[in-house]
């Protein structure tokens, strides 16, 4: 029933898994570095053209079926889109600039070898067209992502691959109730707009709406909110930094993904909007971006204060889902890309300086812009641009969120919202441009006689100054992105 | 009909007297598993619904024999895993004496086991039920020297027994009600009302009866203790064979004993339910803190028998449907499991989870079955493990009953408690830790072959029984229909 035509949409699933496995056999020559990198690079190139190959060519397939009605099947549609563009993307970069960087690193093997069949789990979770598509690439990918976070086995990474196993897991079966109410209650297809069954549904809307909140708190474990935040704190400064970089910058937005397959696809907004569930999510994301931030700005160890940095900018893009407005979703989806796109790059920021330097802590930091100027203006671009200044990308999506908020009409919170996002501005720019200030201007005691150029050589240069084009290009020309946002936004609203 | 219960059991009787070398022993140890499992499946294509009075001792209490659909899942379980296990035991026992000995009980309670689901009324269930208790004694109290396994092998006897004389009372309580113990899908009509008020006294005294054997709390205690079993039989015994003949029990008085009506939303349902919801809980909490890697699978055995004990308590349309594809599938998944822990023990003697730290690399193959394995125990999708959770919380919602809800709260709390139970072990196994060394490992080859193969079998099955399951759950339906 499907021709071979459509079982194109398999091959940027199995590619990088399959030259992933591949490598296992040709254990000896891909233990040589230098035939690794090429190997890895052309898989994942040859990744990104076939994703978008797929993207352009649509259409969907079924893979098998676990049970009469429990099909496992890929499908392209407008998510796939924004999500498969980012993952493959994503990964491309943070491959290119891991070159370099694992050099310092051990097991590098073991390493590009999880790191191809995250990709490929990832390109498929966002072409999945059911829950059950959904939910079991998001546990395959929590299981093949978990040697990334624990790759330097140290004990603190142990530690923290543990709690980002045990979290994820508690989140995806939290998630799971979700899926079986879903499938007993409606259909688990995912529809614009949602696809429950109203006859159904009438009498049981209370049990259903605490199903459905468990449900988008288990996937919001992925995304880092308030009370599951906990594993993205002790698991994102543990891994190597591109490995950090890809966590905080693309598996975080699974958890995104996620939550607007279920908001939008499954249950519907007009089942959530204006009930305690809608307020609660809210009240949870608001608090998560003002104490991520908080935190965020305690915090000396800087890869942690990025990762509690990346707590609060993706509840950013949940609140914008909380709003079930289409100016709040636009701006989600706005954050989410923009987010994805600049923390990376902060990761990759630091994971330069660590490479270098080996310094670890903000305050040992001052000064280090004269020693690497080009690794610390990207980060100053990726700062400004997390903060919200205009041009910078993320002046876009928070304008969005802003507005979106206020235009839900829900008392206090529509007041709320902006302060909270306005305050979390504020702390943003604590925390990471004054890092920059002290970079560039360490002071009168500083000793310039000490400074000797650092930067990195090209292969971490070029995905830092790509992506902090990317940046600004982004968010003065934000227009493409904001009617093809709006146009799904239309879609399910 | 009786071949496959009289064969094993003669054959197995026999095997101390006709001395024979060891290989050849083997092999006909072999041959006659083989031989039976052949008979189970020629019996059971070849007979149905044809009662075989064997013994009539009045008009109602009489030995009796015959074959439906619902018997013939319980018997191609065993048909299938028992001579896998043998396989798996001739790798195992090679280190142990009296191996002549184990094998003749092996075989006997192969056929003493065989006979529960063959049996056509609750009293010669009764009967071969204790004998499955006495006929499996011996195989728990092998290593009979030590005095752990004495008292283990006490332990069991009498929580069997005590089970099994509660079960008893409320078969004949059933009896007297309805004046037959033969089994009728939907339960049989109570003819003497005089003793109506006792049906769910006397539904509730089988079920606890029963699940004694299914380690019910608070009776969960025998089936860790029993862990000082030789391993094949901890594999079969206590994940298949006499656990799951306790489950099987149960659900024959449910569906084919009792009335289901007279039952259904009494507290005769209700205090089942919540049993069955504690020992989820509990059994999954004591696996995680136990260490002793047999310990720990047999409190998750306890814990995932209770999901099948709840689902078919439940009593709604599809659960019986969902608990027999959770027998089948936990069946599988966990004597996986126990044939990994067990090669584990006796060839390089790691018992507890620091034990195996760092022997992900070396024994890449018998590890790597464990972690499908373990993600079949959670549930994960591909794995026959999703497929009876999907049945399990589908038919529970189904009920549309506070109980019911309350136990998909636990069936969930329990999963994410398999997680931590099972990829503990997983990650001590792959990442102990960079300051480990590897020269405590040393150097281990791999699983010997007799074990290997086993292993390797049921995790395929595992994993296929995850991807092509219609067919068994169509004939599932068919029983649920009473076909």
């Amino acid at each position: 029933m499907y021709s071979m035509k459509d079982y194109i949409l398999l091959l940027p699933v199995l590619f990088p898994i399959i030259s992933a496995l591949f490598t296992l056999i040709i254990k000896k020559q891909f233990s040589d570095r230098s035939f690794r990198e090429k190997y890895v690079f052309a898989t994942l190139v040859l990744t990104l053209l076939f994703t978008i190959c797929t993207l352009v060519k649509g259409g969907e397939v079924v893979l098998c079926n676990l049970t009469e009605n429990l099909p496992i099947k890929l499908k392209v549609d407008e998510m796939t889109y924004l999500f498969n563009m980012l993952v493959s993307v994503m990964w491309l970069f943070s491959g290119f600039y891991s070159f370099e960087y694992m050099k310092h690193e051990e097991n590098n093997e073991s390493y590009y070898l999880f790191y191809l069949l995250t990709e490929g789990v990832l390109l498929a979770l966002g072409m999945a067209a059911n829950f059950m598509t959904l939910y079991l690439f998001y546990e395959f990918m929590t299981f093949l992502s978990l040697p990334l976070a624990l790759h330097t086995r140290t004990k603190e990474a142990i530690s923290g691959g543990l709690k980002y196993l045990f979290y994820s897991v508690f989140g995806a079966s939290l998630a799971l109730i979700g899926f079986f109410f879903m499938n007993y209650y409606g259909n688990i297809e995912f529809l614009a707009g949602g696809n429950l069954y109203p006859y159904l549904v009438s009498g049981n809307e209370e049990l259903l709406k605490v199903i459905f909140f468990l449900t988008i708190l288990g996937f919001s474990a992925k995304a880092g909110m308030f009370p599951l935040h906990g594993w993205l704190i002790a698991a994102h400064p543990v891994a190597p930094a591109p490995a950090s970089a890809v966590l905080s910058g693309v598996i975080t937005k699974a958890g995104v993904l996620a939550i607007i397959r279920v908001i939008y696809y499954q249950v519907g907004v007009n089942f959530l909007r204006g009930t305690w569930v809608q307020y609660a999510f809210m009240t949870l994301t608001l608090i998560t971006i003002f104490m991520g931030s908080m935190m965020a700005y305690k915090e000396n160890l800087f890869k942690r204060r990025l990762a509690y940095s990346s707590v609060s900018q993706v509840s950013y893009a949940l609140l914008g889902l909380s709003t079930m407005h289409p100016i709040g979703f636009v701006g989600a989806l706005l954050q989410v890309v923009f987010h994805s796109v600049t923390k990376n790059m902060l990761f990759m920021c630091a994971g330069a300086v660590i490479y270098k330097t080996h310094k670890t802590f903000v305050d040992e930091l001052k000064g280090i812009g004269k020693n690497m100027p080009i690794t610390m203006w990207c980060f100053t671009i990726g700062a400004l641009a997390l903060v919200g200044i205009p041009p910078m990308s993320g002046f876009v999506s928070k304008w969005f969120l802003a507005q979106g908020v206020i235009n839900t009409n829900i008392p206090i919170y529509n007041y709320l919202g902006p302060i909270v996002l306005l305050c979390s501005a504020f702390l943003t720019a604590g925390y990471l441009i004054t890092i920059s200030i002290s970079a560039f201007i360490p002071g009168s005691d500083f000793k310039y006689e000490n400074v000797q150029k650092q930067d990195p050589n090209f292969f971490m240069l070029i995905p830092l100054i790509i992506l902090a084009v990317l940046c600004v290009v982004l968010g003065a020309y934000p227009t493409l992105l904001i009617n093809f946002f709006a146009s799904i936004a239309n879609l399910i609203m | 009909m009786l071949l496959p219960i009289i064969i094993p059991i003669i054959f197995g009787f026999i095997l101390p007297f006709i001395k024979l070398e060891d290989k050849i022993r083997n092999i006909y140890v072999l041959c006659i598993s083989i031989l039976t499992s052949c008979m189970v499946f020629f019996t059971c294509s070849k007979f149905y619904n044809v009662p075989i009075n064997l013994l009539t001792i009045n008009n109602i209490y009489n030995i009796s024999f015959n074959i439906d659909n619902f018997s013939k899942v319980f018997m191609y379980l065993l048909a299938v895993l028992w001579p896998i296990t043998s396989i798996y035991a001739f790798g195992y026992m090679k280190h142990l004496d009296n191996v002549t000995s184990f094998f003749r009980y092996f075989l006997i309670a192969y056929g003493i086991a065989l006979a529960v689901p063959l049996s056509a009324n609750a009293i010669t269930m009764y009967l071969f039920y204790e004998l499955l208790t006495f006929a499996t004694l011996p195989l728990i109290m092998h290593e009979m020297e030590d005095k752990q396994v004495l008292h283990a092998g006490k332990i069991y006897l009498i929580c069997s027994i005590l089970g099994a004389s509660m079960a008893l009372i409320g078969i004949i309580i059933l009896s007297s009600m309805t004046g037959t113990t033969d089994f009728v899908f939907g339960g049989n009509q109570i003819t003497n009302l005089e003793f109506a008020n006792y049906k769910q006294v006397g539904y509730m005294l089988c079920f606890f009866g029963f699940s004694v054997k299914a380690a019910i709390f608070p009776f969960t205690f025998w089936l860790p203790k029993a862990g000082v079993a030789p391993t094949p039989v901890t594999a079969l015994l206590h994940a298949v064979a006499v656990v799951k003949a306790g489950v099987f029990a149960v659900m024959r008085m449910t569906y084919f004993g009792y009335d289901l009506n007279g039952i259904r939303g009494t507290y005769a349902q209700v205090l089942p339910m919540s049993f069955a919801i504690i020992t989820i809980i509990y059994a999954s909490f004591m696996a995680v803190r136990a260490q002793n890697l047999k310990v720990r699978f047999a409190y998750s055995t306890a814990s995932n028998l209770s999901y099948v004990l709840l689902t078919a308590v439940s009593m709604s349309e599809s659960s019986l449907v969902a608990s027999l594809t959770h027998m089948i599938s936990h069946a599988i998944i966990k004597i996986s499991i126990f044939f990994i822990v067990g090669a584990f023990l006796v060839s390089y003697h790691m018992k507890t989870i620091d034990d195996i730290k760092g022997i992900g690399g070396k024994l890449s193959i018998s590890c790597a079955c464990f972690v499908i394995s373990s993600l079949g125990l959670i549930g994960i999708p591909l794995t026959c493990g999703f497929i009876s959770k999907y049945y399990i919380i589908t038919s529970l919602i189904d009920v549309h009953s506070i109980f019911a809800t309350v136990g998909i709260l636990a069936i969930v709390i329990s999963s994410i408690l398999t997680v931590i139970y099972t990829m503990t072990i997983v990650i001590k196994m792959y990442f102990p830790g960079n300051n480990f060394d590897y020269s405590e490992v040393g150097e281990l080859n791999e699983v010997p072959n007799l074990m290997l193969i086993p292993i390797v079998i049921t995790t395929v099955g595992v994993v296929a029984l995850g991807l092509f399951s219609s067919q068994m759950i169509e004939f599932f339906k068919l029983i649920a229909q009473g076909i």
